[in-house]
């Protein structure tokens, strides 16, 4: 079966260094400009038009009732098709672009539930105390509502991690790439094992942080 | 109406950031300029001025882009640091944008996006071990085929486990044995028209072939001869090259790696059908071949 998974690790650490660290720039780009996205993507299905609300309901359906990868090839090969302006987009930008959509649609129903779960007497209260609806979002919502998004926020970061290898489908530098590049060094299934336990690793550390995250949200309660 | 006023910001403000996002996320790492000299390559005269379609819109813009899946050496395949492109269809990619003096960009992605990426004008040309088939012929133009005339790269066999290779003497011993193929390559044709009975199981990549072959999901795989003796020796005595290669002479012109653009385009391809040609009766493709498998270290020839 040729060299064993150490050996193969051993030998090409640096490629796998470098596609973890890919992995981790596309998830955290996604997940960034998927919060700030999604973010207004919530502000928009809590408004109280119906046509907005029915809007931000089909984005969400659509991103999160389709998968990923066929995303991805459509804004790889149909985006710019479909809008000559967004032609100038390399294919790293598609793929990040369709990452960023994909991640905003989960972000903005984490961020609709975590609103929505701060009870509504608070909002009443505020209302009948003369505050304007958004001031009341601003100083009695929104903080106690940070409390239930930001642990889910970090979950979504874990996801994407291990979403975004679906972009070495389009040979972008992630971690799963390098089963390519050492598939072309004809060695095919060491590359697995190596590229299963690092996910694994990084995912249990961050989990661990969201965990202990938790629990230091959780002491004004 | 201030609610109004609200939302058309909101939306503005969305939009300007999915165009926003695009250009700040950082430049594309893998779609490369390609570097290979031509110079001292003979090239054939080819008359360009009755250029229509996409090869008028390449001469138009002086780029050409190939589609390619970089994971088939020494044909295509990435160097170590996931940037550098090279193998032998790239040097005849190159050789080509030469002869029609305009620069060379090549685009990676998967096998299976290869052909998509003609049909969408994401790339005009698409070079990846394409052999000729007739729906793929029916879907998008081919031009004829061009190979090495080095025994290697005309060579295509099966690769089965050293365990076996006693036990299946022809193509006819395979009969309702699963048989693996990359979807869409030349093995996949070869497969189909010289083992009928067999069942075949299509592949994305080759890596997961090899894989299917190691844990005895199939009996056999099909690939190039350089390929399987490579894997033979990385496998370290499990895998081995079959001596039952596949029959080529059924194929005529369309023996080889065809290349393949968008079904209409037939200026571009009787354009590449001129250097193609050209390319065949000068064995212009042996030197890029070898220097292919020289820069990969793969073994070649015969044993």
């Amino acid at each position: 079966m040729g060299p064993g998974v150490i050996e193969v690790f051993l030998q090409y650490w640096p490629m796998f260094l470098n596609g973890l660290l890919g992995t981790l720039k596309y998830a955290a780009i996604a997940v960034f400009f998927g919060s700030v996205l999604g973010a207004l993507v919530a502000m928009c299905s809590l408004s109280k038009n119906k046509i907005i609300r029915f809007i931000c309901s089909v984005y969400v359906n659509v991103l999160r009732g389709t998968p990923l990868l066929v995303q991805m090839y459509i804004a790889y090969f149909f985006v710019p098709l479909a809008f000559e302006s967004l032609s100038f987009l390399a294919k790293e930008q598609c793929v990040i672009l369709s990452l960023i959509l994909n991640s905003s649609a989960y972000v903005s129903e984490i961020f609709r539930s975590g609103i929505n779960a701060v009870d509504k007497g608070q909002t009443e209260a505020a209302r009948s105390l003369g505050m304007t609806s958004v001031h009341c979002m601003q100083k009695i919502i929104l903080p106690q509502a940070i409390k239930n998004i930001l642990p889910a926020l970090a979950n979504e970061y874990i996801a994407m991690i291990k979403e975004t290898s679906l972009a070495g489908t389009f040979m972008l530098y992630e971690l799963m790439y390098t089963r390519t590049l050492l598939a072309n060094k004809f060695l095919t299934w060491q590359p697995l094992f190596i590229i299963a336990a690092i996910y694994l690793l990084c995912t249990m550390v961050l989990s661990k942080l969201v965990g202990m995250m938790e629990k230091r949200l959780s002491v004004s309660d | 109406m201030k609610k109004i006023k609200l939302t058309a910001i909101l939306l503005t403000v969305l939009m300007l950031m999915l165009a926003g996002c695009g250009s700040t996320a950082p430049k594309n790492t893998v779609t490369s300029a390609f570097d290979y000299d031509t110079s001292e390559i003979a090239k054939p005269e080819i008359d360009l001025s009755n250029a229509e379609g996409v090869l008028k819109d390449v001469l138009d813009k002086g780029v050409l882009v190939v589609a390619t899946a970089p994971d088939n050496p020494p044909y295509e395949y990435v160097a170590d640091d996931g940037k550098t492109l090279s193998g032998s269809e790239l040097f005849l990619a190159k050789y080509i944008a030469d002869i029609l003096g305009v620069e060379l960009q090549i685009e990676t992605m998967d096998f299976g996006a290869v052909l998509t990426a003609v049909d969408t004008g994401k790339a005009d040309l698409a070079m990846a071990g394409f052999g000729w088939k007739k729906d793929r012929a029916e879907n998008f133009e081919l031009s004829i085929g061009y190979h090495s005339s080095t025994a290697g790269s005309s060579c295509h066999c099966l690769m089965v486990r050293t365990e076996d290779l006693e036990k299946y003497d022809s193509f006819d011993d395979f009969d309702g044995q699963m048989v693996a193929a990359q979807a869409g390559s030349l093995h996949q044709m070869y497969v189909e028209d010289q083992m009928p009975n067999a069942v075949l199981e299509l592949v994305s990549g080759f890596d997961q072939a090899i894989l299917n072959l190691s844990t005895k999901k199939v009996e056999a795989l099909a690939t190039s001869c350089s390929v399987a003796r490579q894997y033979a020796e990385q496998s370290g005595g499990t895998l081995s090259k079959s001596p039952l290669e596949f029959d080529l002479s059924m194929y005529g012109a369309y023996e080889g790696t065809v290349v393949g653009a968008k079904k209409g385009e037939t200026s571009i391809i009787d354009v590449m059908n001129q250097i193609l040609t050209f390319v065949n009766e000068n064995a212009i493709y042996d030197g890029m071949y070898q220097q292919a498998l020289d820069e990969t270290g793969m073994i070649d020839g015969e044993e």
